[in-house]
């Protein structure tokens, strides 16, 4: 009961602050500690006047027992010179019998004006179930039941409109309520929102609404967690995620509170589609909106600049709505346009001007047109698609081209990209065509025209070779055997040199030459003269130096005969006598 | 009389390699790359594989690729692009076509961008076909004949070491034309790489049926092919990862 009074307190402090708040305005309600009472459990009522005073009708208490009441108090206050009442009766009661039970409302006149305050509805439990209204059930029970059944903290998804179109806006508020007096939030967890293009209006801090909201008669504190602006993006009935709502009670220097896990309702979204038939520019933007176009010059020079400002201004989606599509003359340089926004962001939703810059600079003299602009909007108040047509507004330019300031700036070119890919076109010359499978390389053919050449050199330089050779080789042997007949036709002189006897010597080199001559001319020895071994020797066309070489060497074994000789002159006449052979050998036929 | 005869036979073996495929793949080259031109891709498909059976050649695998492509058969198309570029391994067109294609496929097949110097050696070697380098190789054969004959032959020491020096030289280059003429002949004939044309391939880590699945590849995907057992052959992609596969799941480049 300790626990209990404290309450009371408190409602009698926070009902103070009502009225300070509130100094100057009359103010009647009922309230109940809670609604949800198990049999055999006192609750409380309580009627409260605000700077007023009347008389209360009776109120139907008949399903339950007064156990006391009504107990009376008065509390006055004064703020800034303002005087601020309070005047409260309260009933204790038991209930008798469980169900649902209406009280109220209770009615007053005061200074002859009639106020009632709202039915509440309490519901009577049978007994033992459960002690839900925990702070005020007097026992310490709180602390074991299910966080999530805990009517006194309760957070609530509120929408601004249940139906709405594409793009329409809806207010979504994140409410606390909370009837703990110390409570600390430790996780929020918001839904992510598929399907919706949201804004969040900025919030530093979230507060304490300062009135109390009445929840069936029972009075919870009351904070705006979050607000959010929606904007669905896609038909269909969606259904929002519930919030998950972590927060810490009853925290204090001696007792570590307790931890509550709430969840919120989740409610469902109906989108509509727009309706069909859409006019040709519709490009989504939805709301009340209006727009309108203005060019800051309709005659200028070369080069020199115009403004053409868009605006789009109401209520509606405007963050989302972008540049509209323009087709400018070719012969203007345009920028791509400046956006601005003047939105502002709030519970009543998005509004402003979002406005188009466009920075257009002729570039050539002429008579130009920016074509007529056609912005068209939904209006979900109405249902129906509106538009506004704005232009078309002729430009005059006079000048040169290439005049003015930025003469000599070239302009900017669009570069050529590709749109779209696409393998290149085919090869249509069938001369690329081959055989199929035939290759030169490495048949025989092949092999045979690399290496004839080499093969054919070679044979040639061995033909060319051999046939030298051969040559060579038969006066080689001819003379070689020349050599041999000589030194056997001497082999006797040689004999008579090698035993010093000239005069022999000399008879047998004659002997030898004449025998020789007389085998090679065909002539016997009988006729062999010396007239005839010349005519013989001419007739073969023997050179006259070789006939006299030979006349001299018989003149000089005739004279040896006669006239003694020296060895060395013996030996070196063999040798003269013995080349003398060969030659005369390679000579004659 | 024996040269001439030589001289002869030689031309006239020649002349057999130089014939022109028959007029009949001519034709059907001809009206297929009509009918591409009209848009009918079936039809013009048909025709260059009628006259792929006579004939070859880089226009003609590029156009069967095209065709391929345009009819949504990106295996083929892929498996015939790659052929084009055995005939010209640095075809712009044929790359471009083949890069598009291979972004079609399943697999994700990095190739490591070639070195333009790379390239130019690539087009150098291959470009021009075996049959280029068969025929420089013997020219430069005929060369080194007559010069180191003209060595032999003359007399002045001028035209003697301008002989033995050009004979030396010509005869290097009847050997490397040869090499390079060996080398772009296999690189024609010889197919190390193949595609996969099964729908989705498990390349096992032995050539048996029960062996570990290594990796999983999907047609169109590009194997180097490095060996064979039966009727497995042992592959390699891109990446470096090889393993092994039937070879009724490829088809050789």
């Amino acid at each position: 009961m300790k626990k209990t009074g404290r309450h009371i307190l408190l409602c009698g402090f926070l009902s103070l602050a009502l009225g300070a708040v509130n100094a100057q305005e009359t103010r009647f309600f009922m309230t109940v500690n809670k609604n949800q009472v198990v049999l055999n459990d006192n609750f409380q009522v309580r009627i409260t006047f605000e700077n007023g005073r009347g008389n209360v009708e009776p109120i139907d208490f008949s399903a339950f027992q007064v156990i006391a009441g009504p107990n009376l108090s008065t509390a006055s206050q004064i703020i800034q010179g303002a005087v601020s009442t309070n005047y409260t009766m309260t009933y204790f009661l038991r209930p008798i019998k469980t169900g649902k039970f209406t009280l109220g409302p209770a009615k007053t006149v005061i200074n002859g004006k009639n106020y009632a305050t709202e039915a509440i509805v309490v519901e009577v439990l049978s007994g033992g179930s459960t002690s839900q209204q925990s702070p005020q059930s007097g026992g310490t029970s709180n602390y074991t039941q299910q966080p999530s059944a805990d009517k006194n903290v309760q957070i609530i998804i509120e929408l601004s409109k249940r139906k709405v179109y594409i793009g329409e806006q809806i207010t979504a508020r994140y409410v606390l309520l909370t009837r703990y007096r110390n409570l600390e939030a430790t996780d929020t967890r918001y839904p992510t929102l598929p399907g919706f293009w949201s804004e969040e209006i900025k919030n530093d801090q979230s507060t304490w609404e300062p009135n109390l909201e009445m929840v069936n008669g029972v009075a919870y504190r009351k904070a705006y967690l979050k607000t959010q602006i929606l904007f669905p993006q896609r038909a269909g009935t969606s259904k929002l995620e519930p919030i998950e709502f972590t927060c810490r009670v009853d925290r204090s220097l001696f007792n570590p509170g307790t931890e509550i896990k709430v969840k919120s309702n989740a409610p469902s979204i109906e989108v509509l589609a727009f309706p069909t038939g859409s006019p040709k520019g519709f490009d989504g933007a939805v709301g009340n909106l209006n727009f309108s176009a203005t060019v800051s010059r309709t005659e200028v020079k070369v080069n020199e600049a115009i403004d053409l400002k868009i605006n789009v201004s109401g209520s509606g989606n405007l963050t989302l709505i972008g540049a509209p599509k323009m087709e400018f003359p070719p012969d203007f340089e345009v920028y791509d346009p400046e956006i601005k926004d003047r939105i502002s962001i709030n519970a009543g939703g998005v509004n402003g001007t979002r406005s188009f810059q466009y920075l257009i600079i002729p570039r050539y003299p002429g008579s130009y047109e920016i074509p007529e602009m056609n912005f068209v909007w939904f209006n979900p108040a109405k249902a129906a698609y509106e538009s506004v047509r704005q232009g078309p507004y002729t430009i005059q330019v006079t000048g040169e081209a290439g005049q003015g300031a930025i003469a000599g700036q070239t302009r900017a070119r669009n570069k050529v990209s590709q749109s779209a890919q696409d393998i290149r076109y085919i090869y249509t010359d069938s001369q690329s065509l081959e055989v199929k499978n035939a290759y030169f390389f490495g048949s025989v053919t092949y092999y045979t025209a690399l290496g004839s050449p080499l093969l054919l050199l070679m044979l040639v330089l061995f033909v060319r070779r051999r046939r030298d050779s051969m040559a060579q080789n038969t006066s080689l042997v001819r003379r070689r055997g020349a050599n041999k007949m000589a030194k056997g036709r001497l082999k006797s002189a040689k004999k008579a040199l090698d035993h010093s006897d000239d005069k022999l010597f000399y008879a047998e080199v004659f002997k030898a030459l004449y025998g020789y001559l007389s085998d090679k001319l065909n002539i016997p020895l009988s006729h062999l003269t010396r007239p005839t071994i010349l005519k013989a020797l001419q007739d073969q066309n023997v050179d006259s130096t070789l006939s006299g070489r030979l006349q001299g060497a018989l003149d000089t074994c005739e004279m040896a005969r006669f006239a003694p000789v020296t060895d060395v002159q013996s030996n070196s006449f063999y040798g003269e006598t013995v080349t003398l052979i060969e030659k005369l050998e390679s000579n004659l036929k | 009389m024996r040269i001439l005869a030589f001289i002869l036979l030689f031309f006239s073996s020649v002349s057999v390699l130089l014939a022109q495929p028959s007029g009949n793949a001519l034709r059907e080259f001809e009206l297929g790359t009509e009918t591409y031109r009209e848009g009918n891709y079936e039809s013009a498909l048909e025709h260059f594989q009628k006259a792929a059976e006579q004939a070859g050649g880089f226009a003609l695998e590029y156009n069967l690729a095209n065709s391929f492509f345009k009819l949504n058969q990106i295996p083929e198309c892929i498996l015939h692009y790659e052929r084009a570029l055995k005939y010209e391994p640095s075809n712009e067109d044929a790359l471009y076509n083949l890069q598009l294609a291979n972004d079609l496929i399943v697999d994700r097949i990095e190739t490591l961008p070639r070195s333009k110097l790379n390239r130019w050696w690539r087009s150098f070697r291959f470009g021009m076909g075996p049959s280029a380098w068969t025929w420089l190789s013997i020219v430069f054969s005929l060369g080194c004949a007559a010069l180191f004959f003209l060595f032999y032959v003359s007399n002045g020491i001028g035209w003697k070491r301008f002989g033995f020096f050009g004979g030396i030289i010509f005869l290097i280059a009847t050997g490397l034309t040869y090499g390079l003429a060996q080398s772009a002949y296999a690189f024609r004939t010889a197919s190390k790489s193949a595609i996969v044309f099964t729908d989705k391939v498990d390349v096992k880590s032995e050539p048996r049926d029960q062996a570990i699945q290594v990796f999983v590849l999907h047609t169109g995907s590009k194997v180097s092919l490095l060996g064979e057992e039966g009727e497995w052959v042992e592959i390699e992609i891109a990446s470096g990862s090889r393993g092994w596969m039937l070879r009724t799941d490829l088809n050789e480049i």
